[in-house]
């Protein structure tokens, strides 16, 4: 009888406990993004971030944007075939890619290889006391180290996602006209019929946009409100990357249903 | 610091590599091209059934397509379907041409044809097209079929 | 008229959790003098400098920096008044993306109206003070322990703070570094008349080095005193902790059942 009781009381408060973390992140990104930027200094700060974060990605990101866009053409050529429909390959493609996988699996790449470093670069300096030292000297690391980092990843994911969309139909270029053999104009024709600029390319382009967002708010805050400890560290950068995904998931459920509901 | 210069190069480099994707993506993916960014102007067609027609669907005369569907409504009154099309600016429609729903290949989606007539006055922005022929339902034909086979 | 007292701290009363970390705490630091604070660990020695800097809010009492209520500052007035404080971290703090050059000439960097040039000159003044002028150019992770501490110290003084806070700077140092370090402390304080605040538990170095001794143990000040003074203290706590003596009142025993009937308890 108390064993279920117990469990509640552990559940209520399992929940309340998540709300007041989501509220200390939403003021952690308030006070990073809400406060009037030194331009002098924070610009090349950006650019460094942007540098890290973001050129940095690409070469796992043009890899997987190329390897999936050669499988999807390997696979669905398989199935395409069996109606007499291999000239929609161009088409499946790219709505696939540009309007899903070219923002979610961006995304989930993006969380798994920026999002925690910049949790564990960020959970590091705090352990190392790097972020104190920087308040004594009258620098607000929220500002400083926070704001930057955010820039950077909310900026680069979308170039990150357009990147991937477009190696991946290199990718199954590659594999349907040079390898199987499929006819090139046809191949591009079908696809600019069925591919709308506004919603496939645009709709993707706002996925990933939104996914950036919650991807770096998440790991820059696991980062700043970690526990400075080295195990604090390995728990907060396994929290970003898993929070990060199931929101990238969940949310491209949400933005999905939006979109075919007539965006 | 760093050499700056160095990481602001690549910083560029992204960016240029991003903004080569969008146009890419936009006019080699999904065909964005000077006319579909041009302008437009509006007509109306009435049909007493639109079947499958969508919003967005292509408006097209010889095959060309020269317009965009951009709205289907119920008529509460006629209980027609009052369909709204953009037509791009360089076409002209005569006043006696006639707009129908056809069916891309065997088993594609629909689209409005216009067949175009012989008159020398053109529809000006906002008018109705008089001459429609609804979309053929797969059920009403073959209901004619079996009443004429049973003739 | 500037007071006599660098730091009073009057009533200071805080918690962390449930746990009374400090009860009632009332000193003074005299102005241009060097002082340690000393006790067991965990007696919450780290958190009174969190507290005087600012970084902590007490629960109760007032901490007064100068003529500056401490805890009634905004943000912005804070962060003026800690231009005047420098802290050396246990961890040294130092930024590691940097070089050594890039760390000293950082809280410069903040101040807007120097030039890069007078910037350049003070910090290889301050390098020259620590004895590493030469390692400029160096990075945090090619510096030992010893020379990383000089550099954070070196940071810690870029700006000639009227208060210079160290938290156990004497913690895993080889004894020359450690000599290295005893000087430089002396020698700001004396020359420069940095008041200083050493947070410690090496009973000789710290005796050696300070005018003036505060003991904590359990929130309170259990003794205070010069340093001969404390030598010859009757406290028991006192005295178990300047002599190390393993059992007195911190008890070597956790608190737990009776032994007999703890062992009987496993069969």
């Amino acid at each position: 009888m108390f064993g279920v009781v117990q469990r509640i009381q552990h559940l209520g408060a399992a929940g309340i406990n998540f709300i007041t973390r989501v509220g200390e992140a939403g003021l952690v990104l308030l006070g990073a993004i809400f406060k009037k930027p030194n331009f002098h200094k924070s610009f090349p700060l950006l650019i460094q971030q942007m540098y890290i974060v973001g050129f940095l990605s690409l070469p796992i990101i043009i890899v997987a944007g190329s390897f999936i866009g050669m499988v999807l053409a390997l696979e669905g050529y398989n199935i395409l075939e069996k109606f007499a429909a291999s000239d929609e390959l161009g088409p499946l493609v790219a709505l696939s890619v540009a309007r899903e996988l070219g923002p979610v699996v961006t995304g989930l790449l993006f969380a798994g290889r920026a999002g925690s470093s910049l949790t564990a670069e960020i959970g590091l300096m705090k352990a190392t006391d790097q972020l104190s030292s920087m308040e004594l000297m009258a620098v607000d690391p929220l500002q400083r180290v926070v704001a930057p980092r955010f820039w950077a990843g909310f900026y680069s994911m979308p170039l990150l996602a357009i990147i991937f969309s477009m190696f991946a139909v290199f990718g199954a270029y590659a594999v349907g006209v040079d390898w199987i053999g499929l006819d090139a104009g046809s191949f591009w024709s079908n696809m600019q019929a069925s591919v709308d600029f506004r919603i496939d390319i645009v709709n993707g382009i706002i996925k990933s946009i939104v996914f950036g967002f919650f991807t770096t708010w998440i790991a820059v805050y696991q980062g700043y409100a970690c526990v400075p400890t080295s195990e604090g560290i390995s728990h907060a950068t396994t929290r970003t990357v898993v929070f990060s995904s199931l929101v990238i998931l969940g949310l491209d459920f949400v933005l999905t249903a939006m979109m075919m509901g007539g965006w | 610091m760093k050499n700056r210069g160095i990481v602001e190069f690549w910083v560029g480099i992204f960016l240029l590599l991003g903004i080569a994707g969008l146009i890419f993506l936009a006019f080699q993916v999904s065909g964005l091209t000077q006319k579909s960014m041009s302008h437009g102007y509006v007509l109306k067609a009435d049909f007493d059934n639109v079947g499958g027609l969508k919003v967005r669907a292509p408006v097209q005369i010889a095959g060309v397509v020269v317009g965009r569907v951009t709205n289907i409504v119920l008529n509460p009154e006629t209980y027609q379907a009052e369909a709204t099309l953009l037509i791009y600016d360089n076409y002209t429609i005569a006043n006696d041409s006639s707009a129908s729903i056809f069916t891309q290949g065997l088993l594609g989606s629909n689209y409005l044809g216009i067949t175009p007539g012989y008159s020398t006055t053109s529809y000006h922005a906002g008018e109705t097209i008089q001459r429609t022929n609804s979309a053929l339902i797969l059920e009403q034909l073959i209901g004619q079929f079996l009443f004429n086979m049973k003739k | 008229m500037t007071s006599q007292s660098c730091i009073k701290i009057q009533h200071l009363t805080f918690y962390r959790g449930s746990r009374k970390i400090f009860d009632d705490l009332t000193f003074d630091v005299p102005r241009g003098s060097i002082v340690g604070i000393m006790g067991p660990s965990g007696t919450g020695k780290t958190t009174l400098l969190r507290l005087i800097s600012g970084q902590l809010s007490p629960d109760q009492g007032s901490i007064v920096f100068d003529d500056d209520e401490i805890n009634t500052l905004t943000r912005a007035r804070l962060y003026q008044v800690r231009k005047k404080m420098g802290m050396l971290f246990q961890s040294n703090a130092l930024f590691t993306n940097l070089s050594v050059y890039d760390n000293v000439a950082y809280p410069l960097r903040e101040r807007r109206d120097l030039s890069e040039s007078f910037i350049r000159d003070i910090v290889l003044m301050k390098l020259q003070a620590v004895g590493l002028r030469g390692a400029r150019d160096l990075m945090p992770h090619d510096l030992s322990g010893g020379m990383a501490r000089r550099v954070a110290l070196a940071r810690a003084i870029a700006m000639d703070p009227e208060l210079i806070m160290y938290d156990e700077p004497f913690t895993g140092q080889d004894p020359i570094s450690v000599g290295m370090i005893v000087k430089l402390m002396r020698l700001l304080n004396k020359s420069a008349n940095m008041t200083s605040i050493i947070v410690s538990h090496d009973i000789e170095i710290t005796f050696n080095l300070v005018d003036y001794v505060f003991v904590l143990a359990d929130g309170k000040i259990i003794g205070q005193g010069k340093p001969e003074e404390l030598r010859n203290s009757s406290n028991e706590q006192v005295r178990q902790f300047l002599n190390g003596f393993a059992d007195g009142p911190v008890p070597f025993h956790y608190p737990a059942k009776d032994y007999a009937a703890d062992l009987m308890g496993e069969n």
